[in-house]
């Protein structure tokens, strides 16, 4: 039992590790508000597993659901107004 | 028991990582949303095995909450689809 459950437990700790700093070093913005949902998903998988279940709870209903639709009903909006984002780099590099 | 429970927590939680993958290069946006979606889907079934195997109820209603606002990130999903295709028709 106690060798499933570290696997378990490892498996999370590395997947939210890796999806934080996806979500972070991502440079398209649709990538990075999937990105965040699911890493609201794991989140919330870490929280019931760490015996939180309210905390979870929250997790996945303002972290993951209500931040997700959100955050991509906001990027529909930005992009409707001012057509395909341009990189910031080269944003820097005009002004 | 407990130990199958387990066990399949674990190969669950490995096809969510193989997800993972999909998110990452996945070509068009649909193939990520999807991904988050079938997360959300084997997030659920995690959430339902590890209550009964560690037998915590009170992440039933987890389970409950996490098929709820998976449809709602797809509904603002396809709801964006949409908008974007009226607005290049226009």
């Amino acid at each position: 039992m106690n060798s499933l459950l570290w696997i378990l437990d490892i498996t999370l700790c590395g997947s939210l590790l890796w999806l934080a700093w996806q979500t972070l070093a991502t440079s398209d913005l649709f990538k990075a508000i999937v990105l965040f949902i699911v890493l609201g998903l794991v989140m919330a998988l870490a929280w019931a597993r760490l015996d939180a279940p309210d905390i979870a709870l929250a997790e996945a209903a303002i972290g993951a659901g209500l931040t997700g639709a959100l955050l991509l009903s906001t990027l529909t909006a930005i992009t409707k107004r001012t057509g395909p984002r341009t990189p910031p780099e080269t944003m820097d590099a005009d002004t | 028991m407990t130990q199958t429970l387990l066990l399949f927590v674990v190969v669950l939680l490995a096809s969510m990582v193989a997800g993972l993958i999909r998110v990452k290069r996945g070509p068009t946006s649909s193939d990520r949303m999807l991904a988050a979606q079938l997360m959300g889907t084997t997030g659920v079934a995690i959430l339902l095995l590890l209550s009964e195997a560690i037998s915590r109820p009170a992440l039933l209603d987890v389970a409950l909450v996490f098929a709820l606002l998976a449809a709602v990130t797809g509904i603002a999903f396809v709801q964006r689809y949409h908008a974007m295709e009226t607005g290049e028709q226009e």
